[in-house]
């Protein structure tokens, strides 16, 4: 009786507290990223993969890869077989820092780091980020300067590719109903009228369901409405659809995100990272992007 | 009867109240320092008797004694080796009956009523006893028998010394009854006789045996006083007043460890007054030697042939007391304050050593206490120490320390209270940060000693609660952390004694920390977990003990 109460006693005491960190503890992080490894049948099994953010040096829209500076302080979690964290504990490299600039852009790139460098050489890029990218603002940036269209807090924020990068849509919010509910919640297509029931394209999954209208027929152009295509994987089909229109993140429905860039409520997506041959790092910008 | 060694314990005798001793005898209480005097005779032509009687046997509802008989032994011998008492006229009576004793007594008288020359009659009695009388074996030997036979006898001067518990009933004093002090010192009469009677305790009390003194506290003491320990003027004549007078201070304050306190007493009959000098130091006998105290204070003469069986604890009144003691090998203690000396003496045949010219060596009382010691039974010491342990958490390397600690020395243990500041001698270095971590912990120590002629060795535990805090330094912010944990170890000790009350310490031993860590993943603290790492500590330092 009296060693299980002692025993108690100890751990409550050990249990008053902070807990006692190690050497490879490094504080709170300035960033945390965490997300899926969209595809890991590409990662060669005798490779060891790391994960790191890469910042532009240039303005260049696409960057290259040989003239990116890698962040430091960088902690990297990857379990198998799809999952990652990234924790930034410090600001990006001074010789990624160009002081003219309001904000500086990095992504998540994955190489493996063949040669032992502990760097990124070439021919060692196996995948990154291809919807998200990482913005870093010394200090905070109103909407009208931002490159996401939104105001910006100082330090790291990620943003959702692609960005309109001060691009102004021309939207057309006036037109028809076109019989279909567009942006509304849905089980399956007969809830959606003249549309159908968008439950789920090739990348993720449209939390409740979503009414959308085939745009690729000549006809009714409903009312705040954005075309996009879409991609279906299991039939390696694209369909262009009309979306919502949004202009800002209050416009859509929960579980669904406003991307800017395009003006259309999008289902708000885990970070991924995709690894497949011959990966290149994307254009941010929406322009940039339609011409890469 | 007298009282056994605790772990023999002892059986009081009958409770009835006690008796006059007749109007013919003035009584007085005892008293620290009193003076007994009595007539002094030629020494020329005094003849002296003694009947020395010691029975570790009482009645049988009374446990044995341990050390009657070998007190008794031991009187006699000082009485005949220092005392001029022949030993044709002492008699030495061990675990004889009472018909024995009575005869013996009359034997003596006869021989003294016999003798022309004045006669000094020593009766010494150690054994059981009650407020009736003496417990010899299963019979009772009455005061009033006793007294009657003392009084009968035709010797000038007649002593009797009863070392038996309620022997105040012979002197009927009570025990602790406080008395003014008196002097009853005067020129010296060749023509006085009478009769002085001694106990060893007051009427209603206890006498106490010494397992460590290896005889009875009253015994060990007026012995020794008659070996020289007593000699308060120097002159090398141990008197009847300064026996007695040594033995009442040091038997009351040896008393003061037992239960009950132990007040000598005596009585007396006196015509003329002087002084009986019971030995003379100056006259060695065959294999006796003297040893001369530099200082007063308190000795403590250990056999060191014998695993340092305690001769004699003598309280030398006075700078160069001179003890008689057989030639032999003897480990003296002198006690000072916080500390005592320890002397190798080698006593030669017909040797006087003196104390103050032989190497000595300083010993703490720590050491003292625990070999078990009536005189202290704490010793307390104060430490610095300085050291460091292994690493407790991954990549943090070791730890440097600083402490103060508090010791108590017990008989069996060693106890101790720390508090200890320690600190990571490097900070960590994270990629992005640097780990500062500092103990402050507050623990206690329970050891036992060994002690070896040089070195004391010391097996024993460690506990220490222990507050952590961490600081967290990266580039962008300072975080700080707090936790409590605990500690558990097994602490090995060596002490060495330096200059005087500076000792030398150096411990340390495997210890097990438990505390909470965190649970990092990708840099981050993701949850806790209870560790228990296990580590290794030293420490270096110094002590005061006092």
């Amino acid at each position: 009786m009296r060693r299980a109460a002692f025993a108690l006693l100890a751990l409550a005491l050990t249990a008053c507290g902070d807990a006692l960190v190690v050497a490879d503890y490094q504080g709170e992080p300035l960033l945390s990223v965490s997300g899926r490894i969209a595809d890991f049948r590409y990662a060669n099994d005798d490779e060891t993969l790391r994960a790191s953010v890469f910042w532009w040096q240039d303005d260049r829209p696409q960057p290259d890869v040989t003239q990116l500076v890698e962040q430091q302080g960088v902690a990297t979690k990857v379990t198998f077989p799809a999952t990652f964290e990234i924790n930034v504990f410090t600001p990006p490299p001074l010789e990624a820092l160009d002081t003219t600039r309001p904000f500086q852009i990095g992504t998540v790139l994955v190489y493996a780091d063949t040669d032992a460098d502990g760097f990124l050489s070439e021919g060692e890029l196996r995948g990154g980020a291809t919807m998200f990218a990482i913005v870093f603002a010394p200090r905070p940036i109103p909407a009208a300067r931002s490159p996401s269209g939104e105001a910006l807090p100082r330090g790291y924020s990620i943003v959702r590719l692609p960005l309109p990068c001060g691009a102004q849509l021309e939207l057309e919010p006036s037109g028809e109903a076109c019989g279909v509910p567009l942006g509304a919640a849905c089980d399956d297509d007969g809830d959606c009228g003249a549309g159908w029931c968008l439950t789920q394209d090739d990348y993720v999954e449209y939390p409740g369901g979503m009414c959308v209208l085939d745009s690729s027929r000549d006809g009714c152009v409903p009312a705040n409405a954005v075309p996009q295509v879409l991609f279906f994987d299991d039939e390696f089909e694209e369909r262009d659809v009309f979306l919502p229109m949004c202009g800002a993140q209050s416009d859509c429905r929960e579980g669904y995100e406003c991307l800017l860039a395009i003006a259309a409520c999008v289902p708000v997506e885990p970070f991924f990272l995709d690894l497949f041959p011959a990966f290149e790092p994307m254009p941010f910008c929406l322009a940039d992007l339609e011409r890469w | 009867m007298r009282r056994a060694p605790a772990r023999l314990g002892s059986r009081l005798g009958g409770g009835r109240p006690s008796r006059s001793v007749g109007p013919g005898l003035r009584i007085r209480a005892p008293l620290v320092g009193a003076i007994l005097l009595i007539t002094a005779t030629a020494e020329a032509a005094e003849q002296r008797y003694a009947v020395v009687i010691g029975n570790n046997r009482g009645a049988r509802s009374e446990r044995p004694l341990r050390y009657a008989e070998k007190d008794a032994e031991t009187f006699a011998n000082v009485l005949r080796r220092h005392g001029d008492w022949a030993a044709e006229n002492t008699v030495v009576l061990l675990g004889e009956s009472e018909a024995s004793i009575r005869r013996a007594l009359l034997e003596v008288n006869a021989r003294i009523r016999e003798d022309r020359a004045h006669t000094t009659l020593v009766v010494y009695y150690s054994g059981h006893a009650s407020e009736e009388g003496l417990h010899v074996g299963e019979r009772t030997m009455s005061y009033r028998e006793l007294r009657a036979i003392m009084r009968g006898s035709a010797a000038t001067v007649r002593l009797l010394v009863l070392d038996a518990c309620r022997s105040g009933g012979l002197t009927n004093v009570k025990g602790g009854r406080p008395a003014q002090p008196f002097d009853i010192r005067t020129a010296r009469a060749p023509d006085v006789e009478g009769m002085v009677m001694i106990s060893s305790s007051a009427a209603g009390e206890d006498s106490h045996e010494s397992d460590r003194l290896g005889a009875s506290f009253f015994s060990h003491h007026f012995t020794n006083a008659l070996l020289g320990a007593g000699d308060e003027d120097g002159d090398s004549r141990v008197t009847l007043d300064e026996a007695y007078a040594y033995a009442y201070k040091n038997t009351l304050r040896a008393s003061g460890h037992a239960t009950t306190l132990q007040h000598p007493t005596y009585a007396y009959d006196l015509k003329g007054r002087g002084d009986l000098v019971m030995t003379r130091l100056d006259r060695f006998q065959r294999r006796a030697s003297a040893l001369e105290l530099e200082q007063a204070g308190l000795y403590l003469v250990l056999d060191d042939a014998a695993r340092g069986d305690v001769v004699a604890e003598v309280r030398a009144p006075r700078d160069k007391t001179r003890i008689v003691l057989p030639s032999s090998r003897y480990l003296v203690q002198r006690r000072d304050e916080d500390h005592y000396r320890e002397y190798e003496v080698d006593l030669a045949p017909g040797e006087t050593v003196e104390l103050g010219t032989l190497a000595s060596r300083r010993v703490s009382y720590a050491r003292l206490v625990r070999k078990g010691s009536d005189l202290r039974s704490t010793a307390h010491a104060v430490y610095v120490l300085g050291g460091g342990r292994g690493a407790v958490l991954p990549d943090m390397g070791p730890a440097m320390s600083g402490a103060f600690e508090y010791g108590l020395s017990l008989e069996l243990i060693s106890l101790g209270l720390r508090a200890r500041y320690g600190r990571n001698a490097a900070a960590a270095q994270t990629p992005t940060a640097t780990v500062q971590h500092e103990e402050l912990a507050f623990g206690a120590t329970l050891s036992h000693f060994f002690d070896l002629p040089v070195v004391s060795l010391g097996v024993g535990l460690l506990v220490e609660a222990i507050h952590h805090q961490q600081q967290v330094e990266s580039v962008v912010e300072r975080e700080r952390r707090a936790a409590w944990g605990f500690a558990l170890a097994a602490l090995f000790t060596a002490e060495v004694q330096l200059y005087g009350p500076l000792v030398l310490r150096a411990e340390g031993g495997p210890i097990t920390y438990v505390f909470d860590r965190a649970v990092v993943e990708a840099g981050r603290d993701r949850g806790r977990e209870t560790t228990t790492p296990l580590t290794g500590f030293v420490n270096v330092g110094v002590g005061v003990q006092f």
